[in-house]
């Protein structure tokens, strides 16, 4: 299972300390007005208690902000979240197709499918990575979308 | 695209819409909006796409790309 950590620092950065502040993490985010930095990343941990256990050691191998830590620029970490990437999705305008699949119900090989409809949404966004849809779009494809059990009927010129 | 192709692309048009953008030392991309810092260093395709959902959230334009 695919789950998303986040940690908080609390302190007052100055750009020098950025690039070491966001060593290990995949993304790094630095409010200078609330002086607060979070520092996120992916890991794949299986299970919920798993995940716990992966937590619990990630702060260890964040060098840089122990290092800051020690060194009294910041304090922390005072708050750690761990979620599921589908959990992290909910509250998201932009999804991909692994957030699509967790929300319709349906595999991400489905998803691919789907995106052949005429009346699946135009992607947002589209880059090498693969298509992102706005996830308003996505919840009303889903409210209209007729879902026939099985496969779909052969039809009567193709029997 | 490549990864580091990919990024060049979102690092002009951010630029372009205002975002101070630098690569630090360790070869990070920095953006800058306000009081807002975001480093990153997407490794694959799944986090240069959670870059660009992050720097949209912040106000980058990326409706007008096809």
């Amino acid at each position: 299972m695919s789950w998303y950590f986040e940690l908080e620092f609390v302190g007052d950065l100055r750009d020098e300390h950025l690039d070491q502040a966001a060593e290990g993490a995949s993304i790094a985010h630095y409010q200078e007005t609330l002086g607060v930095l979070r520092l996120r990343a992916p890991l794949d941990a299986g299970e919920y208690e798993a995940a716990m256990n992966e937590a619990i050691q990630w702060p260890v191998r964040l060098t840089g902000a122990a290092a800051l830590v020690r060194g009294g620029v910041l304090t922390g970490p005072d708050r750690l979240i761990i979620e599921t990437s589908a959990a992290r999705s909910r509250g998201w305008d932009l999804l991909g197709s692994a957030e699509i699949a967790e929300r319709l119900g349906v595999s991400t090989a489905r998803v691919r499918q789907l995106e052949q409809r005429p009346d699946f949404p135009a992607p947002a966004v589209e880059l090498a990575g693969g298509r992102m849809y706005r996830a308003d779009d996505i919840a009303a494809f889903g409210k209209g979308w007729h879902r026939a059990p099985g496969r779909p009927r052969k039809r009567q010129s193709d029997a | 695209m490549e990864i580091g192709e990919a990024m060049q692309l979102i690092a002009e048009e951010a630029e372009r819409q205002g975002f101070l953008v630098r690569q630090t030392r360790s070869s990070m991309w920095h953006f800058r909006k306000g009081g807002d810092n975001w480093l990153v260093a997407p490794k694959d395709a799944g986090d240069v796409l959670e870059v660009l959902r992050v720097l949209i959230s912040a106000g980058l334009d990326w409706s007008f790309k096809d």
